[in-house]
C-alpha cells in the first residue's frame, strides 16, 4: 500500500494520485467502436390490465395489444400475462403452473406433489418456438391439485388450504432444482418468460386464452437479473402482481414476509409486494384500501386533516405495518380472484411512476396501464383518468369500478 | 423548394438534390401523414420512423402537418423551429410531445401523455383534452394550453430569462407538486370540473419555488402549499397577464371564461434567493 492510500483523507477521493491503477482503462477494440455502457436505452417497465366488469371473456389478443403498444418501455428481458377465469370447469382446484428445466426437475416436482396433495389432472402448457427467442426453452407444465386432507407442514398442523399451498409453493421454489412455480391460484394462471412482450405472447400463444381479467407486464430490469422467474406477473395463490419501479425498502419488506413464512427466491423486489398483499388481505383480513394505505401511506403531517376515525386507522396502520411500507417509486397492477375477480391499480404515495386508468365507452371494460396509448389501442373512445398518489383504483367483476382512486383513503372502509 | 410525394412503403432515392421526399399526402400547403400504419408485427409505427417522416415534412415549406392515428409514439414534433408551422396531432401522442419545441405550434385533438413540452424553448402546444403528469417540465419559454385536466408535477422546474416567459394554462384541475422548483413563468389553473367543496389543485403546490407565479381559480388552503411557497396578492400586473392568457385560451378552445379575478388565489415564492446565506462565496 502506498503512503497516499494510507492517508485518512484518501477515503474522500479528493487527492490526486500518480498510481497507475487510477488511470481509467482504455476501451479495447477498434477506435470507432463505442465502448460498452455508453449506449442509451429508454427505461421503464410497462404494465397494463383489463377487466370485464360484466364477466365477459376478454381475448388474450386484447391484452397483448395493450402491452405491445408500449414497446418503448421494455428491453426484451422479461414479459408476462396473468389470466383470471381461465378454468371454469376446475374452478375449485388450485392450478400450480410451473416452469421446469427438464424432465428430471419435472419428476422431482411430481414426486413431491404426489406426497403432499391430490393431483387431479396435469397437462403440458402449450408453448411454441419463437423465431426471435433463443433456446433453451423451458418445459411449462400445470398441475390441478386439491391439498391433502391432513395438512401438516413441519410441525404446523391444521393449516388452511391456502396456507398449505403457500408452503408447497415455497418448498418447490426453494428446494427443487430447476423448477419454480409461477402461479398457484384457483381459476387463473400466469404466462411469463424472458423476452419481449410480443415474443412471450407468441411463445404461449396468448390469443388462444380468454378470461375475465388480464394483467400484464413488459420488463426493463434495473437492479435485478432478467430471467424467466424474475419476469412479472409474480403470482402467489390467486394473487398476481405487475410492477413498474423499485422497492428501495426491499430489505425491511422482505423481513416482514419472511417472518410470516414466505420465502423470497425469485431475485426480484416485486416478489415481496405479492407476498405482502397475500399477508395483509388474505391472512390479516384487511380491506383492500387499508392494505394499500399500509403499503403507500400518507404522510404523518396529513393525518390530522382526516376525520377522527380515519386518522386513528391511519396511525394504527402506519404503526402496525411499518414494515409493509413500500418505499420508492412504483406503480402496480394487482389481480385477485377471491372472493370475486378484482383488479387493483396503485401508484406510490408521490406518484413517481406513471399510471392511468379508464373505462370503455360501454362501461364494461376497466383498464389500467402505464400509458394512455395502451388503453386507446383497445378503445379510442375510452374515458380515462389518473388515480391519486397512493390511492388504489379497484374494479370487480359484477360490481364495476368500486373505487376510482381519487377518494379519501378509507372511504367506505372506516366506521 | 420542390416537394415530391411518396408512400410509406416506397423506397425513395435520396439523390434528388434540391427536393424533399415526404411520406405523406400533399394537399396545398398541408402534408397529411398516416401514423396509423402498422409494422411487420402489427404494432404501431415506431417513433423513429414517424419522427423521420415528420422531420422530412418540416424541411419543406408546408404550413400544416396533419398526423392521423398517432398511438403512443414519443417525441412527436420535438425541436420543430419553424414559426409559421402548425402540427396537428389526431390520436394519442406519446411521452415528450414537442420536447425542445422552438417556435412551431402543436395542436392535439385528444389526450397527451406525460412530459408534454419537455424543456420547450418557444412555440405553442394546444391540447384539446387532458395532458397528464409532468407537463411543461423545465419549460424555458412558449405556451401550453390544456383544455382538460393534468396530473402530477406540472410545470416543474419552469424558468424564465429575459423576454422568454413560459406559461401553462390548465382548463381543469392539477394534482400534487404543481410548479415544483419553479423559477419563472406562469401556471394558471382555471378549475373547470372541480368537484364541489374540493380544490382544483393538490398538495405541495410550488414546493421549492423561487420565481414565477401560480394562479388558481378556486380555493387553495394553506396546507396545500409546499415548502418555500406563500400566498400572494393578485396585482394589476397579474390580472393583465391573466386577461391575456385567458383570452388566448378562449380563442384556442372557443369557450368563455368568467373574469372573476377575486376567485383567483396566487401562489408565489417566499424568497427569490432561497440559497442566499446558505453557502459561503469565499469558498469558491
Amino acid at each position: 500500500m502506498s503512503g497516499l492510500q494510507g492517508n485518512p483523507i484518501s477515503q474522500y477521493g479528493l487527492l490526486r494520485t500518480t498510481s497507475p491503477r487510477t488511470i481509467p482503462e482504455r476501451p479495447t477494440g477498434s477506435p470507432a467502436t463505442r465502448p460498452s455502457g455508453l449506449g442509451y436505452q429508454m427505461g421503464g417497465c410497462g404494465i397494463s390490465g383489463c377487466i370485464s366488469t360484466q364477466g365477459r371473456g376478454i381475448s388474450g389478443e386484447s391484452i397483448s395489444r395493450m402491452l405491445t403498444t408500449m414497446s418503448e418501455r421494455e428491453n426484451g428481458l422479461g414479459a408476462g400475462y396473468a389470466c383470471y377465469g381461465l378454468f371454469p370447469n376446475r374452478r375449485d382446484e388450485f392450478c400450480l403452473q410451473l416452469i421446469l428445466d427438464n424432465e428430471e426437475s419435472k419428476c422431482a416436482v411430481e414426486e413431491f406433489l404426489k406426497e403432499h396433495a391430490d393431483v387431479t389432472k396435469d397437462e403440458k402448457v402449450f408453448t411454441r418456438k419463437v423465431r426471435t427467442l433463443s433456446p433453451p426453452y423451458p418445459l411449462v407444465w400445470r398441475y390441478f391439485v386439491k391439498p391433502a386432507e391432513k395438512r401438516e407442514w413441519r410441525g404446523n398442523s391444521n393449516l388452511s388450504e391456502e396456507d398449505y399451498v403457500v408452503k408447497l409453493v415455497m418448498h418447490i421454489n426453494r428446494e427443487v432444482e430447476g423448477a419454480f412455480c409461477v402461479s398457484s391460484g384457483k381459476d387463473m394462471a400466469v404466462f411469463k418468460g424472458n423476452g419481449y412482450s410480443y415474443e412471450i405472447s407468441e411463445f404461449y400463444d396468448i390469443n388462444r386464452y380468454s378470461g375475465q381479467l388480464w394483467i400484464s407486464h413488459s420488463r426493463f430490469p434495473t437492479n435485478s437479473p432478467g430471467w424467466w422467474g424474475g419476469a412479472h406477473p409474480i403470482g402467489i395463490l390467486d394473487w398476481a402482481v405487475c410492477h413498474n419501479g423499485e422497492i428501495t425498502s426491499y430489505g425491511v419488506n422482505k423481513k416482514l414476509v419472511e417472518m410470516a413464512g414466505y420465502v423470497c427466491t425469485l431475485q426480484t423486489d416485486t416478489e415481496v409486494i405479492a407476498y405482502t398483499w397475500d399477508l395483509l388481505v388474505r391472512k390479516h383480513q384487511l380491506p383492500i384500501p387499508a392494505a394499500a394505505f399500509a403499503m403507500a401511506p400518507w404522510h404523518h403531517s396529513e393525518i390530522p386533516r382526516m376525520d377522527p376515525n380515519s386518522g386513528l386507522l391511519a396511525k394504527a396502520l402506519r404503526l402496525t405495518y411499518k414494515e409493509a411500507f413500500l418505499n420508492g417509486p412504483f406503480s402496480i397492477i394487482v389481480g385477485r380472484r377471491e372472493p370475486e375477480i378484482t383488479m387493483i391499480a396503485l401508484a406510490d404515495r408521490k406518484k413517481l411512476r406513471p399510471l392511468i386508468v379508464g373505462t370503455s365507452s360501454d362501461r364494461d371494460l376497466v383498464f389500467a396501464a402505464s400509458e394512455e396509448c395502451a388503453i386507446r389501442a383497445i378503445d379510442t373512445q375510452a374515458d380515462t383518468w389518473t388515480t391519486n398518489a397512493g390511492s388504489p383504483m379497484i374494479a370487480q367483476v359484477g360490481k364495476g369500478v368500486v373505487r376510482q382512486g381519487v377518494e379519501p383513503p378509507f372511504s367506505g372502509v372506516v366506521r | 423548394m420542390k416537394v415530391k410525394e411518396s408512400s410509406f412503403e416506397e423506397v425513395v432515392s435520396a439523390h434528388d438534390v434540391g427536393s424533399v421526399v415526404v411520406n405523406g399526402v400533399i394537399k396545398g400547403d398541408m402534408i397529411i401523414i398516416r401514423a396509423d400504419q402498422r409494422d411487420d408485427l402489427g404494432h404501431p409505427l415506431d417513433f423513429h420512423a414517424l419522427n423521420a417522416m415528420i422531420r422530412k415534412a418540416v424541411m419543406t415549406d408546408c404550413r400544416r402537418i396533419v398526423l392521423e392515428g398517432v398511438l403512443g409514439q414519443r417525441y412527436v414534433g420535438s425541436a420543430a423551429s419553424r414559426v409559421d408551422l402548425k402540427i396537428e396531432v389526431h390520436g394519442t401522442p406519446g411521452n415528450n410531445l414537442g420536447a425542445f419545441l422552438d417556435g412551431s405550434t402543436i395542436e392535439v385533438f385528444g389526450n397527451a401523455q406525460d412530459l408534454t413540452g419537455n424543456t420547450m424553448n418557444s412555440g405553442r402546444i394546444v391540447v384539446h383534452g387532458n395532458a397528464w403528469d409532468v407537463t411543461g417540465l423545465a419549460a424555458r419559454g412558449g405556451r401550453i394550453l390544456i383544455r382538460g385536466d393534468t396530473g402530477y408535477r406540472v410545470g416543474i422546474h419552469m424558468k424564465e430569462y429575459g423576454g422568454s416567459k413560459p406559461a401553462i394554462v390548465i382548463g381543469g384541475t392539477a394534482k400534487d407538486y404543481l410548479g415544483e422548483y419553479m423559477a419563472g413563468g406562469s401556471v394558471v389553473v382555471l378549475g373547470f370540473g372541480t368537484r364541489s367543496g374540493e380544490s382544483p389543485v393538490g398538495h405541495n403546490i410550488g414546493a421549492g419555488m423561487h420565481g414565477g407565479g401560480i394562479l388558481v381559480r378556486g380555493t387553495v388552503s394553506h396546507h396545500q402549499l409546499g415548502r418555500g411557497a406563500v400566498f400572494g396578492e393578485v396585482t394589476e400586473d397579474d390580472t393583465q397577464k391573466l386577461e391575456e392568457l385567458i383570452t388566448d385560451f378562449e380563442d384556442a378552445f372557443k369557450m368563455e371564461v368568467p373574469r372573476d379575478w377575486r376567485a383567483f388565489s396566487k401562489v408565489c415564492p417566499n424568497t427569490y434567493r432561497p440559497f442566499s446565506g446558505h453557502y459561503d462565496p469565499t469558498l469558491i
